[in-house]
């Protein structure tokens, strides 16, 4: 597949070009495509850490190309890449013996100065929940995932998906003060 | 009204995800009930607030560093033994540049006293092997074995579609030297620098009797070597990627290799269209499919276990 090809190809397209040729520009669009959804939602599973998040997105992508032959399309690649991305966090988080710090080790881009206390607690709020409770609520929320999408990101079924965003959600409550609950 | 709403319920009916009759339900309820209205309302606001928050998006430094580390480097497999973290990428790279310019300069004030690919010749009990460190290294120095590249004319074992040729063994050095000279092989000859022309000729024979290859060359005669690399082992791990591959592969070779300081077997087959069974002649094995494993993955794994595990794998036209 030539460039302009490739460009409009499918991921799966793209893995199968990959894995039949050994073609590295299939790897690259993917790579451009993906990168940034993988690094956010490492991100956010990750504490707000900017070097975790980088270190897991490279392993996943890794990871995509050692394992791109073993890739049947029983999913959407997408779907692949956010288990193997949900995969790698939790490995992260289990390796990693470490306290999260928000924000600690990256600058922070321009915001609105009305957002940034709130968002500090939701991301401080975050990180203390359950990292299966993390993870969903992240991709539900914050990736406008469906349950559907979520569940086979995951592993778990759709009903564990959805009790498992509601429970985020209610810890969420506790662990937040939202500004139009506080005023009476 | 009783029976109130589970929070699961109100959350996945804010989602959009709850069947028409039910979400009828909870509205018809949510009219009716102040208690489930304010607990939708504190999960709808959680929503929100957990949406409000930034997509991060990597810096354009990052998504360099990102993309050298993942295209520029070591390729499709880039492995599980070599993940370095993109922050001390860098730091870690200048230290290995000052490694590597010590031991040039050792090296070039010594006398050479190892042979390189190039210069291959006699078996050494220490060979030098073939460390990798990127898939373009792998390919290239398959496709530049002559085994590959130039002994389809010499005589094809299979009589098949130019494809008898083999590669020897031994990390292209001593065994590659002596399978110059050699018959064209026939069957995949094994791991070790020392493993001898004559082994690679006999087990040559024995796959060339049986044209799907496979089977003879389990059986075929193999030295002894290392504790990490020998013979028996690389016959091992040839026919368990043979029996798990995703198609019909014909081993060509097991050589002894490094990938990025780590050994692994370079595991080398032809590959085309299936082969109608008993007919005694094959198809045209006009591709070339390469595995990297790790030796101890090879004893330890077998079908799609072992094949997840590769440190590399591609697959491209013979040359």
């Amino acid at each position: 597949m030539r460039i302009q090809d490739l460009e409009s190809a499918s991921d799966e397209n793209l893995v199968a070009s990959f894995v039949r040729s050994g073609d590295r520009d299939a790897l690259e669009v993917l790579l451009r495509r993906h990168e940034s959804s993988v690094f956010g939602l490492a991100y956010r599973m990750l504490g707000g850490s900017r070097a975790d998040a980088l270190d897991a997105t490279q392993e996943v992508f890794l990871t995509v190309f050692r394992k791109a032959s073993s890739f049947h399309h029983q999913s959407a690649f997408k779907t692949w890449l956010y288990r193997l991305t949900v995969n790698t966090c939790h490995d992260f988080g289990r390796k990693r013996a470490r306290t999260p710090s928000p924000m600690a080790d990256g600058p922070e881009p321009p915001e609105r100065p009305a957002d940034v206390e709130t968002r500090l607690s939701v991301e401080a709020a975050l990180q203390q929940l359950l990292p299966g409770q993390r993870a969903v609520v992240v991709m539900r929320d914050l990736y406008g995932m469906s349950y559907g999408e979520i569940a086979a990101s995951t592993g778990v079924p759709v009903g564990t998906v959805k009790s498992r965003i509601a429970r985020a959600r209610m810890r969420l409550a506790e662990l937040l003060t939202v500004p139009e609950e506080r005023e009476p | 009204m009783n029976d109130h709403l589970d929070a699961t319920t109100i959350s996945a009916y804010l989602d959009e995800e709850l069947q028409a009759a039910e979400r009828v339900r909870v509205e018809e309820h949510l009219a009716g009930c102040a208690r489930c209205s304010s607990q939708r309302r504190s999960l709808q606001a959680m929503a929100a607030a957990v949406g409000q928050l930034p997509r991060e998006e990597m810096t354009a430094d990052e998504h360099r560093a990102l993309r050298q580390a993942i295209l520029g480097a070591p390729s499709p497999s880039a492995s599980r033994w070599s993940l370095l973290p993109l922050q001390r990428w860098w730091a870690l790279a200048g230290g290995l540049g000052l490694v590597l310019i010590a031991v040039v300069g050792f090296v070039a004030l010594r006398p050479p006293s190892h042979p390189t690919l190039d210069q291959a010749a006699a078996p050494e009990s220490a060979p030098q092997l073939l460390d990798f460190t990127s898939g373009d290294e792998i390919e290239a120095a398959v496709a530049s074995l002559p085994e590959v590249s130039g002994r389809t004319s010499g005589g094809s074992a299979g009589g098949d579609g130019g494809d008898g040729s083999r590669l020897s063994e031994g990390g292209g050095d001593a065994g590659e030297a002596a399978e110059r000279g050699a018959p064209p092989p026939a069957a995949p000859l094994t791991a070790q620098g020392s493993s001898s022309a004559d082994e690679g000729a006999g087990t040559a024979g024995s796959a060339a009797g049986g044209a799907a290859g496979g089977e003879a060359y389990a059986e075929g005669p193999l030295d002894a070597g290392g504790s990490t690399f020998s013979s028996k082992n690389g016959a091992v791990c040839l026919d368990k990627v043979r029996e798990a591959g995703p198609a019909r592969l014909e081993p060509l070779a097991a050589k002894e290799a490094r990938f990025r300081g780590r050994p692994a077997w370079l595991l080398v087959f032809a590959s085309g269209p299936e082969a109608p069974p008993n007919d005694g002649q094959r198809p045209p094995r006009d591709r070339l499919e390469v595995w990297l494993l790790a030796p101890e993955d090879c004893r330890g794994y077998s079908g799609a276990g072992l094949l997840d595990r590769a440190l590399y794998h591609s697959t491209f036209d013979r040359p």
